[in-house]
């Protein structure tokens, strides 16, 4: 039998029935069939090929530890990708909890006084749902993507720039120093008296 | 501004406030759908795929989580890297596959060893034991592999009740011909209360409630921000009148079937 030939969800029909070896032979490649795409998505995001390959390496041991949980109600290809997708995140945001931002000394806040509504009575609920808000409406969609990716995915500003194929000179800090102006001159003060407190949970 | 001074200038932890921002209702609330709704894109009907872009092109979370899955979705040589950078990740991923015949599961950065000092008189006798343990669990666990072969994995649901662990789900199981609005399952004889909980595939909890008898009815604004064509699990436990669990589901897989 030409393994292949099979589809995805074939492969894993056979996995789940076969011996250790019929079995292991199938996720080779099955495997094998990904690695490609998973390598580049992971060059695309982190930017380098060392980095690209440790995380490549984490998704792949990840799916081989959970594939027993997949049960192919969706496309093998859709769960491998909200795999590689958290892992790729959760290490992008930890990362940038690791380091300082270099933003973050460079965007100082500005001492303007928050719009109105904008106070610290008003439930935090609303604020972050007034934040959302800001991000669609008060910036421009390409701002609110690249704050989004940085700030909420933790894509490094060098992976957004080719993500989004930014051909300005300063690629994607141009637009996160831009975007950042805006929502901190609505909210900044609000952020940082509620920063000094309590983080958000 | 020097970093000397960081400590005395407002903190601005934007990052924080706005993954707070995005998390307090990711998939739900605000009717984004889940990132992987957009690697389905291509199979659902025309007119679920047009509200799909139309919400992505107001909302920047879910603009940037398309772009991310466009990249995906694409042949590897769209996402512009080199050749031979993907070689090289390809080659690590090959010298260290998960997989081998033992089905055992190898750990991929094995650190290098380090010069050790030769091992004090108390440390031998440590090792000593160290051995004899090994050697006892290793006979073990040879004669737990001579036994004839580990069950394979179960299949999957595909419709009807699911009789998994100890409380029987009967619906929504599998394929569905419409979102569901409730969450039913059968009575457990000594439950007071039940826990539910709803998750998208990659196990991120997009619901979690408690009610005393089964039906649990899905909040609107949850039921809302589920999508057709992508797969969410539920589970239910039992709770006995001081909150203990008495019985849980096993995890059930459902799916609305694309409009037609």
């Amino acid at each position: 039998m030409d393994l292949d030939r099979l589809s995805d969800e074939e492969l894993i029909e056979r996995v789940r029935h076969a011996a250790d070896a019929a079995a292991d032979a199938c996720l080779a490649v099955l495997y094998r069939r990904y690695y490609p795409k998973v390598a580049a998505w992971c060059l695309r995001i982190s930017g380098d090929r060392q980095g690209a390959a440790d995380l490549a390496q984490e998704v792949f041991l990840r799916v081989h530890e959970r594939l027993g949980s997949f049960r192919s109600e969706s496309r093998f290809s859709t769960w491998l990708y909200t795999v590689t997708r958290s892992i790729v995140i959760n290490r992008g945001v930890a990362a940038r909890r690791r380091q300082m931002d270099p933003l973050d000394e460079e965007g100082a806040p500005e001492p303007v006084e928050p719009a109105p509504g904008a106070d610290e009575v008003v439930a935090r609920d609303q604020i972050l749902s007034e934040l959302r808000q800001a991000m669609e409406r008060d910036l421009e969609p390409l701002e609110a993507r690249v704050l989004y990716l940085h700030y909420v995915d933790g894509l490094e500003l060098a992976a957004i720039t080719d993500l989004l194929k930014l051909e300005n000179k300063s690629g994607a800090k141009a637009y996160i120093v831009g975007g950042r102006r805006k929502l901190e001159r609505r909210f900044g003060r609000w952020l940082a008296r509620q920063s000094a407190g309590r983080t958000p949970s | 501004m020097n970093p000397n001074d960081r400590e005395n200038a407002p903190n601005l932890p934007l990052d924080e406030w706005l993954r707070a921002a995005y998390a307090a209702d990711e998939g739900t609330a605000a009717g984004c759908p889940p990132p992987e709704a957009f690697l389905e894109a291509e199979a659902l009907a025309p007119e679920e795929r047009r509200r799909l872009d139309e919400h992505a092109e107001r909302c920047p979370a879910c603009a940037a989580e398309r772009d991310l899955a466009r990249l995906f979705a694409g042949a590897p040589g769209a996402a512009e890297v080199s050749g031979e950078d993907v070689d090289f990740v390809v080659g690590r991923l090959e010298a260290a596959s998960p997989i081998r015949s033992s089905g055992q599961v190898v750990p991929f950065r094995v650190p290098a060893p380090a010069a050790k000092p030769e091992p004090r008189r108390s440390d031998r006798q440590i090792w000593k034991i160290a051995a004899a343990l090994i050697l006892v669990l290793g006979g073990g666990l040879l004669f737990r592999l001579a036994q004839p072969g580990a069950p394979p994995l179960p299949p999957p649901a595909v419709g009807g009740p699911v009789r998994g662990g100890e409380i029987e789900a009967v619906s929504p199981v599998g394929d569905v011909g419409e979102v569901p609005l409730e969450l039913r399952w059968t009575p457990r004889e000594g439950a007071r209360l039940y826990r539910v909980r709803l998750s998208a595939v990659d196990d991120t909890v997009l619901w979690e409630g408690t009610v005393p008898a089964p039906p649990a009815r899905l909040p609107d604004e949850v039921a809302r921000g589920l999508h057709r064509a992508v797969s969410y699990l539920w589970t239910v436990e039992a709770l006995d009148a001081s909150g203990a669990r008495i019985a849980i589901s096993e995890p059930v897989r459902f799916r609305a079937r694309p409009a037609p």
